[in-house]
């Protein structure tokens, strides 16, 4: 069984219908790519999933099968959004031993992920003066160090420079192998092709493909060669 | 750094002390102490010049002065001007608070790792509404 299911999810902004059906699951300990040009409802998609939004139609369902409703979520998934810019005058330390108390989370991961983020150089430092790519390592620190087994991130790699983002990539492999699964809104097609097992490719709210770089090859009829970029053409 | 396996009490503390940070560091905290200040200071001055006049220091009756005491007449005016500012202005320093988490994201975090719904979260607003609604108007405290 999957570890998420997630089955036709709708939401309607007014006119706008901005997801029409969303279907995917998301299985233990893989790297799921979320693909799709702008406005095709990524960010809606994770909100719904996270129960920031309150979806219009549609289940997401757990390991055991069960509707997980929007009110339960908080155990089974967290929910990085994309610019966010929180708490400016609190320091990097104070947030962290608050978000710490706040979900629970153990020491073991903590400090690893600590280290790779390179945490400890900015603890002193309130957020607010912080860079765009530090903020977004200290925000990254906070979701993947919380216990739910289920990661979703709008943009992880925005603001990283190449060192970070390669750094970043490999803990999200390590974070995959231990069993947790990662949900990645991704724009960087290259990054997308570095770090997914899996992909799922949306378009104006409907899911319209799904599976390995490989698989979506063969859907969209391109060579075996072909990168993602032209497969996410041929498709979108 | 903290205890992760924090019970429910010590995480409503944390998240306390993360909303009076936030209040000390806020904008409108700083306007709230800039428009309350001289408010409660000009109720201080009037009411010592109003019981310096009313005790007699100007050549009036001896027997008012003796009726009169500087708790009642000085400190209770002073901070009754107090109350009437905090209550009118306090609300719109807490809804600007509320209003830059949601602003800068950091609610859509929050929400998430509530430990309690957000029928519960919302319980302690609730209260503090009902709280001002029933608060004694300041001539009521005199």
């Amino acid at each position: 069984m999957s570890r998420l299911t997630v089955d036709r999810l709708r939401k309607r902004f007014g006119q706008i219908e901005a997801l029409r059906a969303a279907t995917f699951r998301v299985e233990p300990g893989e790297v799921l790519g979320l693909l799709g040009p702008n406005g095709a409802g990524k960010s809606t998609l994770l909100s719904c999933l996270a129960g920031l939004l309150l979806a219009d139609g549609g289940d997401v369902r757990g390991e055991d099968g069960q509707i997980i409703e929007p009110t339960r979520r908080r155990d089974a998934l967290v929910y990085l959004p994309d610019a966010i810019r929180p708490w400016p005058d609190q320091t990097t330390e104070w947030v962290l031993s608050f978000w710490r108390v706040m979900t629970g989370a153990s020491d073991d991961g903590w400090h690893d992920i600590a280290q790779v983020l390179g945490l400890d150089e900015l603890r002193g430092r309130q957020l607010g003066t912080l860079s765009k790519g530090e903020r977004k390592r200290v925000l990254l620190g906070l979701t993947l160090a919380s216990p739910p087994p289920v990661v979703l991130m709008d943009e992880p790699f925005d603001g990283l420079d190449l060192r970070q983002t390669r750094a970043t990539i490999a803990m999200f492999r390590e974070l995959a192998a231990s069993g947790r699964s990662l949900v990645l809104s991704i724009h960087s097609m290259p990054d997308a092709a570095r770090v997914c097992d899996r992909l799922v490719l949306l378009n104006d709210g409907t899911t319209i493909a799904e599976g390995t770089l490989q698989e979506l090859r063969s859907l969209a009829g391109v060579d075996d060669g072909a990168d993602l970029e032209d497969v996410f053409l041929a498709l979108a | 750094m903290p205890s992760p396996d924090a019970g429910a009490g010590t995480r409503l503390r944390w998240l306390a002390a993360k909303d009076w940070r936030e209040l000390l560091a806020s904008r409108a905290m700083l306007v709230f102490a800039l428009c309350i200040g001289p408010l409660v200071g000009h109720a201080f001055t009037t009411t010592v010049s109003l019981y310096a006049e009313a005790s007699g220091a100007g050549g009036g009756p001896a027997a008012l002065a003796q009726g009169l005491s500087p708790l009642d007449d000085i400190v209770v005016p002073t901070f009754g001007a107090y109350a009437i500012a905090a209550m009118l202005l306090f609300p719109f320093v807490g809804i600007r608070a509320v209003a830059a988490e949601k602003e800068n994201g950091a609610l859509s975090l929050l929400v998430q790792r509530s430990p309690w719904s957000a029928r519960r979260a919302c319980a302690p607003c609730g209260c503090l509404r009902v709280r001002i609604r029933s608060s004694p108007a300041p001539h009521c405290i005199e």
